[in-house]
């Protein structure tokens, strides 16, 4: 599955090269220079001709595409320039460009002004004038990351006794993971996918992992409301309830803290969106279910119900700024009891996040993380019920990171 | 703007929603309080209806109508109370005819208006167990009655039947196991009866009547009763699926549990009745 996944986000390199179609010879056109930089459409057709050489573009050969209502013909060159002039690379992502009926660039020149412009660029994509090609527009939730942080630890003393309260500083945090998110075509529901997601605290005496194998949860927006009543006291009435309740699913959970390790066996929660972007990758919602949870040292399965409040939020359009949160709690019940430990212990977390694409290398996009944590537990056997504070901030470099769904024509370097 | 956007909303046409439903199809759901004796508890119950009609192929005029009950289960459960009731099936079958007649053999024949329907009860391995009454525990294997119903209803709707029934019941005490039998001597009654809309039901059951234990006839029959009366409205639908407050009171002689107890209870409950769907 890695693999194949490593493959397919390394797969982002450039598209294939559409075949340049046969190109159509010149008749004597004169191509204008526009006062401000025209854009070829990706989603128009393009028509590959040969035009009269320029000292840009000695060859001659453009990217052509006409608006036959203004009569105007947008000519791109089909080749990357280097200091105003053509040379030899290929434009990447371009759009299939076909070859100009037999005599129909000749009408063209009659009645359509020839006008210099950029080459199509993909939505999400921008083209500068140069035609080299870059992303500007990334979906942070498909793709394969990993990073690291450092991360310090804060375990403040008894209330009345900070002189308790101890520090850890030398503390990093490794990061790795696999988001896919598939959506309907409509995009009235998305389902989001997380493969081998997990970070491990390194130094100090402690180590903690949190791993999860696999997580599947899912959106939707629906057409009608899925929960109605209706009243029979009086003239019977509808009442609509728009509830957005949807399914959140854990398997293979592994936490490790110091030498206690816990399995999360599979949980399985009802979800409800309190609140979801039109576009549904960004949330604000409720779940609540039951797992079941091994603990690896006595080899006893408890029932764990848990509950969390937990939000994901694109800030912006381009897919640069993320925040993200939760709040979640989890009870034991039918556990094995250790000596050491209260009974049906449980576990209180809360983290808020946020990540911001400082830039992209190769357009696979580089990351500032920083996350403030806190934890408060009382599984653990002859430790003392406490808070501890963390506060994370890394980098994180992710592959595969395609334009979002939502993405749409790049004109201006970061503008749509 | 606000008005504007309210008279968008007022002009929308409703979705269009359930307002009437068949109580006598779906998947039941019950969940209430009532008070057994002067003792309070909380009951449960499931069970599913079926229901239908169609006319006799052999007789012209003539129709059956039937309705179904299967899997019931019921539980209770309160301070020094655990009692479970399942049944695997309760139903009846009445053949309504359009211009019912007696015909006597007589020369020549003489045919009577007959202003009656016919039917049959029946109700198959009802198993009843209470933690309080110790180990006892009885099972009514089968219970069968021929029905007379003076109302005629050409509707499924409404029935009222009574008639004379037959019955076998294991009832183990702790410590022995009786036979009781009913040969036609008990009367059973079946009652039910829905509004148009299916938003009132009314329902009744019971038998009364005595039977015998083959192992003791010199002692003579026992004198038995139990019936229950309910009546529910429909208060409100979620996703179309009816939920009811349901009124309901049922009493036994010498017929309650393994210990063939007296009882009487009431109380009510919330059921939701799901796909009952017309």
């Amino acid at each position: 599955m890695l693999p194949t996944l490593l493959a397919l986000a390394l797969s982002q390199a450039p598209d294939p090269e559409p075949p340049a179609g046969p190109v159509t010879s010149a008749p004597v056109i004169t191509i204008e220079t526009a006062d401000e930089v025209q854009h070829l459409r990706y989603d128009q057709e393009v028509y590959c001709a040969q035009l009269p050489p320029t000292a840009a573009v000695p060859s001659g050969r453009y990217r052509v595409q006409c608006d036959d209502a203004a009569h105007v013909c947008l000519v791109a060159p089909n080749k990357v320039l280097r200091d105003g002039v053509e040379t030899e690379e290929e434009l990447q992502r371009l759009t299939y460009c076909g070859a100009l009926p037999e005599g129909r660039l000749e009408a063209l020149a009659a009645t359509h002004r020839f006008v210099e412009a950029v080459a199509e660029a993909p939505d999400g994509w921008y083209r500068d004038d140069a035609g080299r090609i870059v992303q500007v527009n990334f979906d942070l939730h498909r793709r394969v990351y990993f990073g690291g942080a450092w991360a310090p630890l804060f375990r403040p003393g008894g209330a009345s006794d900070l002189s308790r309260a101890s520090g850890l500083l030398g503390r990093g945090r490794a990061d790795f993971g696999i988001e896919l998110e598939l959506a309907e075509a409509d995009v009235r529901a998305v389902y989001r996918l997380h493969i081998l997601e997990g970070s491990a605290w390194l130094g100090g005496d402690e180590l903690r992992l949190m791993a999860t194998a696999i997580r599947f949860d899912w959106s939707a927006s629906r057409l009608s409301p899925p929960l109605w009543v209706t009243t029979f006291i009086g003239k019977p009435r509808r009442f609509d309830l728009d509830l957005n309740l949807h399914g959140w699913f854990e398997t293979l959970r592994l936490e490790l803290i110091s030498d206690k390790g816990f399995l999360t066996l599979a949980s399985a929660n009802a979800s409800l969106d309190l609140w979801h972007s039109k576009d549904l990758q960004s949330y604000l919602r409720v779940r609540v279910g039951p797992a079941a949870e091994l603990d690896v040292q006595t080899k006893s399965v408890a029932l764990r119900p848990e509950g969390a409040v937990e939000g994901d939020f694109t800030l912006d359009a381009d897919g640069f700024h993320h925040l993200t949160g939760a709040v979640s709690f989890e009870k034991l019940f039918f556990e094995q009891p250790i000596d050491g430990r209260r009974g049906n212990p449980q576990r209180f977390r809360a983290r808020l996040g946020y990540e911001l694409i400082l830039l992209a290398i190769n357009d696979y996009p580089l990351t500032l993380v920083v996350d403030a944590r806190a934890l408060w537990r009382d599984d653990l056997p002859n430790v003392r019920p406490q808070w501890d504070f963390g506060l994370d901030a890394g980098l994180r470099f992710s592959f595969w990171a395609p334009q979002r769904r939502t993405a749409v024509p790049v004109l201006r370097r970061g503008r749509g | 703007m606000l008005f504007a956007v309210i008279a968008a909303l007022l002009a929308q046409e409703p979705p269009p929603f359930e307002t009437t439903f068949d109580p006598g199809r779906g998947l039941e759901l019950r969940a209430g309080g009532s008070a057994l004796g002067l003792a309070p508890g909380a009951d449960f119950g499931l069970s599913l209806r079926l229901r239908g009609d169609r006319d006799s192929r052999s007789k012209a005029g003539t129709s059956w109508l039937h309705a179904h009950r299967l899997v019931m289960a019921d539980a209770r459960a309160g301070p020094g109370q655990r009692q479970l009731s399942l049944a695997a099936y309760e139903g009846i079958a009445r053949r309504h005819v359009d211009d019912g007649s007696l015909l006597l053999p007589t020369s020549p024949p003489l045919r009577l208006p007959f202003p009656l329907d016919l039917g049959l009860y029946a109700r198959i391995a009802r198993y009843e167990r209470r933690v309080e009454d110790g180990l006892g525990w009885s099972l009514e294997t089968a219970r069968v009655a021929m029905l007379f119903d003076p109302l005629r209803s050409g509707s499924g709707r409404f029935h009222l039947g009574f008639g004379p029934s037959l019955a076998h019941v294991l009832r183990h005490d702790g410590a022995v196991l009786h036979n009781e039998l009913t040969p036609l001597t008990a009367l059973q009654l079946f009652v039910s009866l829905e509004s148009d809309d299916g938003l009132w039901v009314f329902r009744s059951a019971g038998q009364a009547g005595f039977t015998f234990d083959p192992a003791a006839l010199q002692t003579g029959g026992t004198f038995r009763a139990r019936g229950e009366v309910t009546l529910e409205r429909v208060l409100l639908a979620v996703n179309d699926h009816p939920v009811s407050l349901q009124l309901r009171a049922s009493g036994a002689f010498r017929d309650a549990g393994a210990l063939s107890a007296n009882e009487w209870s009431a109380g009510g409950a919330l059921k939701v009745q799901l796909f009952a769907h017309r």
